[in-house]
């Protein structure tokens, strides 16, 4: 029997605009994170904040927990972040 | 091995498992997509392979002509289906859509597809009996190809990129089609402005329907039949009662004549069940899924310290969409609806189905 090709369903990846410039890495700054801290994402948002606090090495760091998806953080929260170098925002779950 | 390339095996009990192990599939068995059939999909569609008719989120993968056909091959499409799905990917992709979000979030909603218009009679959609479940292979492999296209091109994959908690069985194949011929008002596509002549593909993120008894065959009052309708579509932990957006209630072929014999039409039906589907603010306030401050969140029409006030499941009227499908049964007149995902995503879109 001939062999039999099988056409593959999965398409190639669209990339973003290389025009688009990348943030730089704020090495040695203030790093903030604004999550939800619902207790099923709390392992995901500790394990980054683990990493990145390894891969930047922040001089400080700075959490905003909201108590879930769907609960937005204060106009005040969200000023907060200013002072940061870097601020990693969770959205939704 | 590049993912996107083609692969060989040497017969067809191998074909099946190796597209399994490639993760070509949900679970559920697929066609081998072999030139053949491919190229057939193809040579109708007459159109450019590497056409692109856009950019499948999450994963943001190229849906060309050519990966489009192969995974309608997949799901079973004879060539004639292909302008259908293409259709519904066309309404998915448009931005206010918010497709990405319906693929990712942990609500359990999944694209519904509708199809209206000539090409229902002419391909054999099923409107009737069991209008959402199994015995028409048009209707179950148009919505069987959109799925393996947001699987394939999307990348919706459970657990990963798709989050949904629950989920439900349309998720593997969601796909109806509105009666052409008991239906006493406008299809939900001459709604949108096409005409009654055009077939178009509509699309809306929705839950696994809701069934409703309403009766209607063995009770005189339109007014009765809204109010079972009415307490059927508010309930607390409904999704849209809690955070808005559109509703579908398909509504079947008895109980829609009887509303039309007592000189309901579509603005009526809206009109009164946005007054009837009420649920009252001291239960409302049990549920605490969203935060009062959420922009979807009721307290933003409702006063949340009067426990006696009413929070509408449909925030306006036009958020209740209306589709005519589904069997005669007996007296029973049944029923379904269907919420959608909040304000946040997933409202209806229309496009013409454009045959070569």
């Amino acid at each position: 029997m001939s062999e039999i090709i099988l056409h593959s369903p999965i398409g190639k990846e669209s990339y973003f605009d290389p025009d688009i410039t990348p943030i730089s890495t704020p090495r040695g700054g203030k790093v903030a994170f604004l999550f939800n801290g619902h207790v099923s994402v709390l392992p995901f948002w500790n394990n980054l904040e683990s990493q990145i606090k390894s891969v930047l090495e922040p001089t400080e760091t700075m959490q905003i927990v909201k108590p879930n998806t769907f609960a937005p953080a204060s106009s005040e929260a969200i000023e907060s972040l200013s002072s940061a170098d870097l601020a990693i925002v969770g959205v939704c779950a | 091995m590049d993912i996107t390339d083609p692969v060989s095996v040497n017969n067809l009990e191998d074909a099946h498992e190796l597209m399994y192990d490639l993760g070509w599939t949900d679970g559920l068995p697929v066609i081998p997509p072999t030139t053949k059939l491919v190229n057939a999909v193809l040579e109708h569609l007459n159109r450019d392979p590497q056409e692109i008719i856009g950019i499948v989120p999450p994963k943001n993968r190229i849906a060309s002509i050519e990966k489009i056909a192969i995974n309608c091959v997949m799901a079973g499409c004879k060539p004639q289906h292909v302008p259908v799905v293409i259709a519904a990917l066309e309404g998915l992709l448009e931005d206010s859509f918010n497709l990405n979000g319906v693929q990712a979030t942990t609500n359990c909603v999944a694209p519904l597809t509708i199809v209206s218009g000539p090409i229902v009679d002419e391909l054999n959609f099923n409107y009737g009996d069991n209008v959402f479940g199994g015995g028409s292979r048009s209707s179950a492999v148009v919505g069987r190809a959109v799925r393996l296209i947001l699987w394939n091109l999307g990348g919706g994959y459970p657990g990963e990129i798709d989050r949904a908690t629950i989920g439900h069985p349309g998720k593997y194949t969601f796909c109806i089609a509105e009666d052409p011929h008991n239906n006493p008002w406008e299809s939900i596509h001459e709604e949108m402005g096409f005409s009654k002549d055009t077939s178009c593909a509509s699309v809306f993120a929705c839950e696994a329907p809701h069934h409703i008894a309403t009766g209607s065959g063995y009770i005189l009052s339109a007014t009765d039949i809204l109010k079972v309708i009415a307490d059927s579509t508010a309930t607390a932990g409904s999704s849209t009662m809690n955070g808005g957006g559109q509703i579908l209630l398909v509504i079947g072929p008895m109980t829609a004549q009887k509303l039309s014999s007592e000189g309901y039409n579509k603005e009526r039906i809206r009109k009164e069940l946005a007054q009837l589907a009420v649920k009252p603010v001291g239960l409302m306030k049990s549920n605490q899924f969203l935060n009062p401050g959420h922009p979807f969140h009721w307290a933003s029409i409702v006063d949340a310290n009067d426990d006696k006030a009413m929070v509408p499941a449909l925030r306006e009227p036009e958020k209740l969409l209306i589709a005519v499908a589904g069997g005669w049964g007996s007296g029973s007149g049944f029923c379904a609806v269907t919420h959608g995902w909040m304000e946040a995503g997933g409202h209806l879109q229309t496009r013409e189905i454009k045959n070569p």
